[in-house]
């Protein structure tokens, strides 16, 4: 009876909610936040900007091809078009996990997108810019491996929380494919 | 053989030898006593008539002689008559001594004498006769002298032979009585001797063989009396232990008896209450079988339970799946709500109003996901609470059918109590009617004790008597012995 008592409040809570939202002004949205979107490399929390990615895809199948580098885990079809999909705890310097293909795809890029699969998505996280910080030290903070894409750092809550700067992850991974990418003439 | 005869066998027939030698003295003196007086008789009867019957005879032939001599004097007639009256008197005195002559000698000398008489006679008749024819007087002196006188004297002579023989016979029975009286009494004394020596003879072995064996006897009463003290003070000892024993008996046997009632009391007790038992066993037994229904009742619904229970996991279950779609459908909102999120802030100022509906998706999304985490929390909640449940439940059957097999058994279990109850009512019945039984029987053989108690007292009694009849006996055969065996005790 109290498990029915709580799912039936839970449901008029989000029906609340949810009608509430339509009644009420739509709120203003400050300027003075950042949207993160909070992920977990092999255990580890980090955050991404949100302004940073151009989407979220999960459940894709994602075709091995061979490659000479371990970050390239293979090719996905997202939004019509192939997409490379790079490890990111491959890239963040994390030993390559056995448990099969990542569920969760960060795109990247407009013109020439790529993909960051991520195994443990956590959600979204709304805070005040005022609550990053600019690591000067990445690797006093203990935040986890891959410092070197780590430029700020968020104060939540549920503690620090190391922000992966992703377009230092996609200039590192344009980087090495344009220094080992062939070309077209070879 | 003789070693066999008992004491009065022996003075028996010592006795009766004494006894027969006594009536062979008595016989054999009665009959020298007879034979004596027979002799004296015959002496007195026949041979001293004889002698006065011959001096009879010699009387008769004087007066015969003197009445012939007055005849032949005076010539009377009377002296005639008186010679014929001696005459006769002579022949009856002759003939009796005829008669009772037994000697040839004495019968000889009567003839001689009859015949000396006849040849008197016929000379005095001669001479009577001569006398009568007026001869004279001197004629017939002569006549008479020279005739009747040689004749009276030879017939005086034969009397006088005949008297003599008779005296002579007279002193031979005399002397053979007499000799015969000696005979007698010497065969008498020496008989009497010969009895006396032989009762001596007896009496000394007679008194050696009974003071011998009455000795013996005597020292075998006297060990034996001993003995028979000894035993009687063991006896006596005994009888005062076993008095003692019996006491104790009596006690036990009354205290037994209070037992014995008790335990008749503790069986009547217990036969009630194995009544009251079988009672309630079988109420026990109803209950039980009730119980039993009851709990295959529960079984069912129980079972109904399980069943509903399995539906319940099943529904769960696909309330899970359901979930399932809904999360994974709070999630593409939510992805959809960011990806929205991005679009609208590549949007510019257009996408602001739109990236606030986004934000409120995806915060809705957000809290679905979170709900639907907790609705899965609560449905696995529900799915293990199910499956414990389940679990439980199946414990619950296996439960109730031990417990249904538990009270088969104890409905068994019952009806063995209700059997086992009534065997043990009839036990505690046969056990009260034994143990009266028993009580009776005890009671008798304390009736029996008592009566045993009682006979141990007497028996004691007679064993303190018995001891001084021991020790009386021992002093009578001491004092036997002395009289029977001076030197033995000297």
């Amino acid at each position: 009876m109290n498990e029915t008592h709580v799912v039936e409040s839970k449901a008029a809570e989000l029906r609340r909610a949810f009608d509430l939202s339509f009644a009420l002004l739509p709120p203003q949205v400050s300027q003075e936040v950042e949207d993160l979107l909070t992920i977990r490399v092999a255990g580890d929390p980090y955050a991404i900007r949100l302004r940073d990615i151009a989407g979220l895809v999960a459940g894709r199948r994602v075709v091995p091809v061979p490659a000479v580098t371990l970050d390239l885990l293979g090719l996905a079809g997202i939004r019509g078009g192939v997409v490379p999909v790079f490890s990111l705890s491959s890239i963040l310097g994390y030993a390559e996990q056995a448990s099969g293909s990542p569920r969760w795809m960060i795109l990247c890029g407009a013109e020439e997108p790529i993909a960051l699969a991520v195994s443990d998505f956590e959600g979204h996280l709304r805070v005040p810019k005022s609550s990053l910080h600019i690591e000067e030290n990445p690797r006093a903070t203990r935040v986890g491996r891959g410092s070197q894409y780590v430029n700020q750092v968020a104060s939540t809550d549920a503690g620090v929380r190391a922000v992966i700067s992703i377009p230092l992850v996609v200039a590192t991974i344009r980087n090495r494919s344009g220094h080992r990418r062939p070309s077209k003439e070879q | 053989m003789a070693r066999s005869w008992t004491f009065g066998k022996k003075i028996a027939a010592g006795f009766a030898a004494a006894a027969l030698l006594s009536l062979l003295i008595g016989v054999i003196g009665v009959y020298g006593l007879m034979t004596v007086v027979a002799s004296k008789d015959r002496v007195l009867e026949v041979e001293a008539q004889n002698l006065v019957d011959a001096e009879k005879l010699h009387g008769t032939v004087e007066g015969r002689s003197a009445g012939a001599r007055g005849y032949l004097l005076l010539r009377e007639e009377r002296f005639l008559e008186q010679n014929e009256s001696a005459l006769a008197t002579f022949t009856a005195t002759l003939t009796r001594l005829k008669m009772r002559a037994y000697t040839d000698d004495g019968k000889h000398l009567l003839d001689l004498v009859e015949r000396g008489d006849t040849e008197y006679q016929a000379a005095l008749g001669r001479v009577i006769t001569l006398r009568k024819t007026d001869a004279a007087l001197d004629a017939v002196v002569r006549a008479f002298e020279s005739d009747v006188l040689p004749k009276r004297e030879a017939l005086d002579q034969a009397v006088s032979a005949y008297a003599a023989l008779d005296q002579r016979l007279l002193d031979e029975g005399k002397k053979a009585a007499t000799d015969q009286a000696s005979l007698v009494t010497t065969v008498v004394v020496s008989l009497s001797l010969a009895v006396l020596l032989l009762s001596v003879g007896i009496a000394v072995v007679l008194t050696r063989t009974l003071s011998r064996q009455i000795g013996s006897a005597v020292q075998h009463v006297q060990s034996s009396s001993s003995e028979l003290q000894a035993s009687a003070n063991q006896q006596a000892t005994g009888a005062k232990e076993q008095a003692t024993a019996m006491n104790e008996i009596t006690t036990t046997i009354r205290e037994l008896l209070a037992t014995s009632k008790q335990i008749a009391e503790g069986a009547q007790r217990v036969a009630h209450i194995a009544e009251e038992t079988a009672t309630a066993a079988r109420s026990g037994e109803q209950t039980v079988s009730k119980a039993n229904d009851a709990i295959g009742g529960i079984k069912r619904q129980v079972e109904l339970i399980v069943n509903h229970m399995l539906d319940l996991g099943k529904k769960s279950q696909q309330i899970g799946g359901i979930l399932e779609i809904i999360n994974e459908l709070a999630e593409q909102t939510n992805i959809l709500a960011i990806n929205a999120t991005i679009e609208a802030a590549g949007a510019g100022e257009s996408g602001k109003r739109f990236a606030v509906v986004a934000d409120e998706i995806r915060k809705l999304a957000d809290r679905v996901g979170g709900s639907t985490k907790e609705i899965r929390g609560l449905i696995d909640e529900v799915r293990a609470a199910v499956n414990t449940t389940v679990m439980t439940t199946e414990g619950g059957t296996k439960a109730v059918d031990a417990g249904a097999r538990q009270f088969s058994d104890v409905a068994t279990g019952f009806r063995q109590i209700v059997s086992l109850v009534s065997t043990t009512t009839e036990a505690a019945r046969e056990i009260e009617l034994s143990t009266k039984q028993q009580s009776t029987a005890v009671e008798q053989v304390n009736v029996a004790v008592a009566n045993v108690a009682q006979a141990t007292r007497e028996t004691e009694a007679s064993s303190s008597q018995t001891l001084q009849t021991a020790s009386e006996l021992t002093n009578l055969s001491g004092d036997l012995m002395r009289l029977v065996q001076p030197q033995a005790n000297a």
